[in-house]
């Protein structure tokens, strides 16, 4: 799913719908893997027939409120989790960063989970070491990068993880705005970062409305609903009907 | 390539006012497009991973990881040994006492006789030795039991093929197994038991052994995702099975129809075998082996098809 090729897109999202379903208990779930009809005690729809397509070195930013399912879609476009229908196709090499840390284990040094996270990223051996210098100067963790996680502080590993997620530029990067937090000096290193990248040829997918000025496109969800895609300023519009009192 | 250059060139459009143009702005935002292709032209294209068979992906994708597999083992053999202030020496320490102490108790405590051997140090040797693979093989099941809700962080955070945490689980097992091995078969040196050739065939047993560890490890590893309560029942089924499969009494020791009830058990002739070879210097029986082995296979296409099943609705549950 990950690495499938495409044809012209980057990104091809078509018919994607997510459902999160609860049963009384869990052998419904199993049965209906084999073929059963139990009706789920509540189901959730996440996400409801999303299509859109990306092209290489598009910068889109996926607005909408809370529990529109931003996170959903993009947890999907990362791989983490998976569309109950529909398909999902990217070209390229995809990065994301979506909650503060990357499953870090508290026991092990910054250094050590970095190069974890990076070997499970599928990098070899000289990639890592060719990146870990650049990780320990851009998280600005000075001595503590070779300590254990655990003593970190919440936006040590937010600005370890981003620090790994932006080692080497990736064909598509996919960000929680949200996430791009800690103070202020940070944060612009981070919007930096991801500028340089955007520069020079990567796919950006951001949720929130940090990027709207300079993104191509920007998507409203609502409800699990594609309402829509298109203009940054029209989408805007449109989604300030939906919040009146964000304007 | 052209797509993405015209992109780049419509994004720097754009982020002036296209009719107001200088012809300073012309000529900077015409050096940036050069050192842009520069970049794309350098750019390593993104891995173009051709699709193998699905029935060989899974080994395609462990030999992309290979690095995460390498490094996960060598944290997991460092951290048992370095997490507490004398690990190594625990490490090698641990084994020997505890195999000390089961050939003592055998040899004083609990005495008896196998397959009509009258040295007073079979009986406790091959009670050692089977009670060693008993330990390799429930402990491959505990830690394969857990692979999806140990690593949950992981799972719901990085996308990467899971193949890769249970191949991990495996191959550190293995190691700490086969230095556990090792010690065992120094001391049944010390104690006099010199080990044979027939020690060649141990990775036989293990491989087999550890089909039907993975096949039955894996099946529980995604039942444990939805019934959490597994984790505390399985070790009991494990430990009723410790006492239905001849490891600290001899298979020869049962009357006959418990007896032919416990051929069935697979385990039966992985223990056996273990025996044959590290203490009674023979070979090992291929067949049940064999046996053990395909029953694995059988398990393990089973989890294989229910975790297709399960994929999707595993990282939602964690």
């Amino acid at each position: 799913m990950y690495y499938e090729e495409t044809t012209m897109n980057y990104i091809e999202v078509s018919n994607i719908s997510k459902v999160y379903t609860q049963y009384n208990t869990e052998w419904q779930r199993f049965a209906n893997w084999f073929g059963g009809k139990f009706k789920p005690r509540t189901v959730f729809q996440a996400l409801e027939n999303i299509s859109f397509s990306v092209q290489a070195g598009e910068t889109i930013s996926i607005i909408g409120r809370n529990g529109a399912g931003k996170s959903t879609l993009l947890k999907i476009l990362a791989g983490t989790a998976f569309p109950t229908t529909g398909l999902v196709s990217i070209k390229g090499s995809v990065s994301a960063i979506l909650e503060l840390s990357l499953g870090f284990s508290p026991d092990y040094s910054g250094l050590d989970n970095a190069k974890n996270a990076l070997s499970l990223r599928g990098y070899t051996r000289s990639e890592i070491e060719a990146a870990l210098p650049y990780i320990q100067e851009f998280s600005e963790l000075g001595k503590y990068f070779k300590e254990e996680v655990r003593t970190y502080s919440s936006g040590m590993g937010a600005r370890l993880a981003f620090a790994v997620v932006t080692a080497k530029r990736p064909d598509v990067l996919i960000v929680d705005e949200a996430l791009v937090v800690g103070d202020s000096h940070f944060a612009t290193k981070c919007f930096e970062r991801i500028d340089q990248f955007r520069s020079s040829g990567t796919t950006l997918i951001i949720t929130g409305h940090g990027f709207m000025a300079s993104c191509d496109r920007a998507l409203l969800l609502e409800q699990g609903r594609l309402l829509a895609d298109g203009i940054p300023s029209d989408v805007q519009s449109i989604y300030a009907h939906l919040v009146p009192t964000a304007t | 390539m052209n797509q993405s250059n015209d992109n780049n060139k419509s994004t720097l459009a754009s982020s002036g006012t296209a009719d107001s143009i200088s012809d300073t702005q012309l000529q900077k935002a015409l050096e940036k497009i050069q050192l842009l292709e520069q970049q794309l032209n350098l750019k390593v294209a993104p891995k173009p991973i051709s699709k193998p068979s699905p029935l060989l992906e899974p080994f395609a994708q462990l030999w992309q990881f290979r690095h995460f597999i390498s490094s996960w083992v060598y944290r997991d053999l460092i951290s048992r040994a370095v997490r507490s202030q004398h690990g190594l020496f625990w490490m090698i320490f641990s084994p020997l006492a505890m195999t000390g102490i089961y050939i003592v108790a055998f040899s004083s405590i609990m005495t008896g006789s196998i397959r009509g051997s009258t040295d007073p140090l079979i009986f406790p040797l091959s009670m050692t030795i089977a009670i060693a693979a008993w330990n390799l093989f429930s402990d491959l099941i505990l830690r394969l039991m857990a692979t999806f809700t140990a690593n949950a962080a992981l799972i719901k955070k990085l996308a990467f093929p899971r193949i890769c945490l249970p191949a991990s689980i495996i191959l550190s097992a293995w190691v700490t197994k086969l230095i556990t091995m090792l010690i065992i078969v120094a001391l049944f040196a010390l104690f006099g038991k010199l080990p044979s050739e027939h020690i060649l065939w141990f990775p036989l047993l293990l491989f087999s052994m550890s089909s039907l560890a993975i096949g039955i490890g894996m099946i529980l590893a995604i039942f444990t995702v939805f019934f959490r309560d597994l984790s505390h029942a399985i070790p009991i089924v494990l430990q009723s099975f410790f006492w239905v499969t001849p490891i600290v009494y001899p298979l020869d020791s049962l009357k006959s129809p418990l007896k032919d009830i416990i051929q069935f058990n697979p385990l039966v002739p992985i223990v056996e075998s273990y025996r044959d070879i590290f203490v009674f210097h023979q070979n090992p029986n291929f067949m049940g082996l064999l046996y053990v082995f395909l029953v694995g296979l059988v398990f393990q296409a089973i989890a294989f098809y229910l975790f297709s099943k399960a994929q999707k609705e595993i990282v939602d549950v964690l």
